[in-house]
């Protein structure tokens, strides 16, 4: 076998998917033509091939493996046997393959701001950050769905000190700079309705987590350090 | 783990050898990763349903093909899966993102499953490298491999010009294969 071309940067992202549809159709002619390259693209793809664990699974409709059968084999197709212990064991190793993370750091945390989460479509009036202070400090995830003006946040790895209160601002000079959106729970999820304001200013914003003394700022403003913040993604639309 | 790995690789080398009833545990043991990674990327339930059947027909006539040297049994798999969907999205011309429907009905009940679970030492080392990028790089990588969105789609989120994206694309990857290789 040749060796892989290392410095090809249509196998890697052919790899990653961003080829367009004749791009792809090339490089699909060109790996059953030149293996250094197809070699190269396989390289890619078990480079890449760990961030599958964290798809999350989604079962198929149950219909789904009957029209499978009638397709592959023809209509009447008697139901086969499987050996239900070993199918567990099999489920299982699967499943192991699939994911996660004992301490989670917050790049994880942002990851699973893609695979978790709806991304934000512009259609629908979803939005979500990944409110962090940087790549390694701890994070949380904020949803904000701008036609029901209501934001969730959930904390993912942030701790909470025992004397102080974790305070979430929406910043925007549009509204005079920082309003308080209420104390968030490290623990649970925390809503928050963003009725006062517009969809322009809820998209432009910036939120940002403060800490605070128990109970909250006494100023009506942020009074201690911000200890995360982040924009809405998708937010230029 | 290598133990569990090699199992499904026998029970693929089963479904090379025409067996059915392989082929239904394998479909039982792994339909819900590949049709997670399939309607992630493409959005549309409709259309998942149908390439999910490809997927399976794909795996039925090549499994033959499948070397275990060169990739564990589920990385072959999900690679013929997120190939096929990454064909059909952009076939479609469909920029994901902005197709978005309703929902995935992806449960959260506020504690994620992921807590209890250990990460591979594989991924582990890909997001200590991911982390080296620039944020809005890694967001481009990302959204590229979860969600499939073109170079077109990234230039049209993070509003820079194709050539950009293309630029930004190559110099991350370039620099992860760097790190990895570390």
């Amino acid at each position: 076998m040749s060796p892989p071309d290392e410095d090809d940067p249509d196998a890697a992202e052919y790899a990653l998917g961003t080829l367009d549809a004749a791009e792809r159709a090339a490089a699909d002619m060109r790996r059953r033509a030149d293996r250094g390259f197809d070699a190269s693209v396989v390289q890619w793809e078990a480079r890449l091939s760990p961030l599958n664990e964290a798809f999350p699974e989604l079962a198929p409709p149950s219909h789904l493996y009957a029209r499978l059968m009638e397709r592959l084999f023809g209509s009447g197709q008697p139901a086969g046997g499987t050996d239900p212990v070993r199918l567990m064991s099999l489920t299982r190793s699967v499943r192991r393959w699939r994911l996660a993370t004992g301490a989670m750091t917050a790049l994880a945390a942002a990851l699973l701001a893609f695979v978790l989460i709806e991304p934000p479509p512009a259609a629908t009036g979803k939005f979500v950050a990944v409110l962090q202070r940087d790549a390694n400090s701890p994070a949380m995830i904020l949803d904000v769905d701008i036609a029901a003006r209501r934001l969730t946040i959930r904390p993912v790895s942030t701790e909470e000190p025992a004397d102080k209160s974790l305070q979430l601002w929406l910043i925007n000079p549009e509204v005079g700079g920082a309003r308080s959106l209420g104390l968030l729970s490290n623990r649970a999820l925390t809503q928050a309705s963003l009725k006062d304001y517009d969809p322009a200013v809820i998209a432009r914003a910036t939120y940002a987590v403060t800490l605070e003394p128990l109970g909250g700022s006494p100023t009506g403003a942020p009074s201690g350090p911000p200890i995360l913040s982040g924009k809405l993604l998708n937010a230029g639309h | 783990m290598l133990g569990s790995s090699h199992e499904l690789a026998e029970v693929l080398g089963r479904v090379a050898m025409r067996d059915r009833d392989a082929f239904q545990t394998l479909y039982q043991a792994t339909s819900s990763k590949l049709y997670g990674i399939i309607v992630h990327i493409l959005t549309r339930r409709g259309i998942a349903d149908e390439v999910l059947q490809d997927v399976y027909v794909k795996i039925w006539e090549h499994a033959g093909d499948y070397d275990e040297g060169r990739a564990s049994a589920i990385t072959w798999m999900a690679t013929i899966a997120r190939n096929r969907a990454l064909d059909e999205v952009r076939r479609a011309k469909t920029l994901p993102v902005s197709a978005m429907p309703e929902g995935f009905d992806v449960p959260f009940d506020g504690e994620h499953p992921l807590d209890q679970q250990e990460r591979s030492e594989e991924l582990k080392r890909l997001l200590q490298c991911l982390d080296g990028l620039d944020r809005e790089k890694r967001e481009a990588v990302l959204l590229a491999y979860y969600r499939g969105l073109s170079r077109e789609a990234l230039s049209q989120r993070f509003g820079r010009p194709v050539a950009t994206i293309k630029t930004w694309l190559h110099r991350s990857l370039s620099q992860l294969r760097t790190c990895l290789t570390q």
